[in-house]
């Protein structure tokens, strides 16, 4: 029963970080996002949903902090490839959006107020700092406290903000480094 | 002892310490301008409430901090400033009666409460803010000035909402305020 017990109170000591992340491609154009732009691989309206930070099953109906965020992507343009998300605590409906299309003026707040949950400033890739070759990748701390979630997930939506011109296909990795208290 | 020890962490740290507690008014029917300084609440007539956030009943009494919240608001040009007002207990050294009515000039000033008031807080403006024409919504990472508030016996925390500067409201204008709250259970570790 100690035994038990004392694993059981390791185990939990230890589980109070998860790391979760998501990988998309962008679609293949060149197109240049404007500020307040979606980055999406989804181009077609009523198609859009939110990426996905997957929690382990013993945070569901947690809250959390997201204490810090990590960007890698395939291009190695940094020059207005800032970001930012948006992190939703359950699933939305995004009706008015699709990639390179308006998504800071058009994020429905009122009716995904209860779901909401924060806007993280976005990690900026600064040139000569973002490794050799092809790709670049950024880290920012955040900080950022998340209510109890719907499941174990918190749901992600990037948008530009600044005009950035991407490559045909950029591939995108994005990971959370979540705090539990 | 060690055994007791181990079994009371594990039941602390099995509890979850952060809680979102939530509270939505309607002001009422009508666009009355509000002017920096007026209180903003869900009368003009009689009887308004304070914003009203319940936490668990087992957070009955604690310290707690509010490192976030999250205000939205249904009118999308709503472009004020305004502070909160938190208590401990429900604010009625000046009964939130006539004196204390949606757009008149909040006379209900802290220190007049100053057994129950806990924390101002600045809130951001919405000018800053983000959405589609249906609203705007803030998400305001307090931070440091997040100092601990106490809450009530029943586990409550109370609120007065100021505005700062002048805007002209929706009728029956809405607001959503989010308080995600942080218990600190090592005290009793």
């Amino acid at each position: 029963m100690s035994q038990s017990l004392e694993e059981s109170l390791e185990t939990m000591a230890q589980s109070r970080i998860a790391t979760p992340s998501f990988v998309f491609t962008r679609p293949n154009n060149t197109t240049q996002y404007s500020i307040g732009d979606l980055l999406s691989h989804h181009t077609s309206l009523a198609t859009v949903a939110p990426y996905e930070w997957e929690l382990p099953e013993w945070a569901k109906h947690i809250g959390g902090i997201i204490q810090r965020v990590y960007v890698a992507k395939s291009g190695d343009t940094t020059s207005n490839a800032g970001l930012s998300l948006f992190v939703y605590t359950q699933p939305i409906d995004v009706i008015n959006a699709v990639d390179n299309t308006p998504w800071l003026s058009q994020a429905r707040v009122w009716e995904d107020r209860t779901k909401f949950s924060a806007i993280i400033a976005g990690p900026t890739f600064v040139a000569g700092k973002t490794g050799s070759g092809a790709g670049g990748i950024v880290s920012s701390n955040q900080n950022v406290y998340f209510a109890p979630t719907l499941n174990n997930r918190l749901y992600v939506l990037p948008y530009y903000t600044q005009a950035y011109v991407p490559i045909a296909n950029e591939e995108f990795y994005m990971k959370a480094f979540i705090v539990f208290p | 002892m060690y055994h007791k020890s181990a079994e009371k962490s594990a039941e602390i740290l099995s509890m979850s310490k952060v809680y979102a507690a939530v509270c939505e008014m309607t002001r009422p029917a009508n666009t009355t301008p509000y002017t920096g300084g007026d209180i903003w609440n869900d009368s003009n007539t009689v009887n308004p409430s304070p914003f009203i956030f319940q936490f668990p009943a087992s957070w009955a009494n604690a310290n707690i901090w509010i490192p976030t919240i999250v205000i939205a608001n249904n009118n999308p040009s709503a472009g004020n400033q305004f502070i909160f007002y938190f208590y401990s207990k429900y604010p009625d050294v000046i009964p939130l009666d006539n004196t204390n009515l949606s757009n008149q000039v909040s006379v209900h000033a802290p220190s007049l409460d100053e057994a129950s008031y806990v924390h101002q807080l600045t809130t951001l403006t919405y000018a800053t803010l983000t959405g589609n024409t249906n609203g705007r919504i803030i998400h305001t990472t307090t931070g440091n000035n997040s100092f601990p508030m106490h809450l009530s016996t029943d586990a409550k925390l109370y609120m007065l909402y100021r505005v700062q500067t002048d805007y002209a409201p929706l009728s029956n204008e809405k607001l959503y305020i989010r308080i995600t709250g942080v218990r600190n259970y090592s005290q009793v570790l």
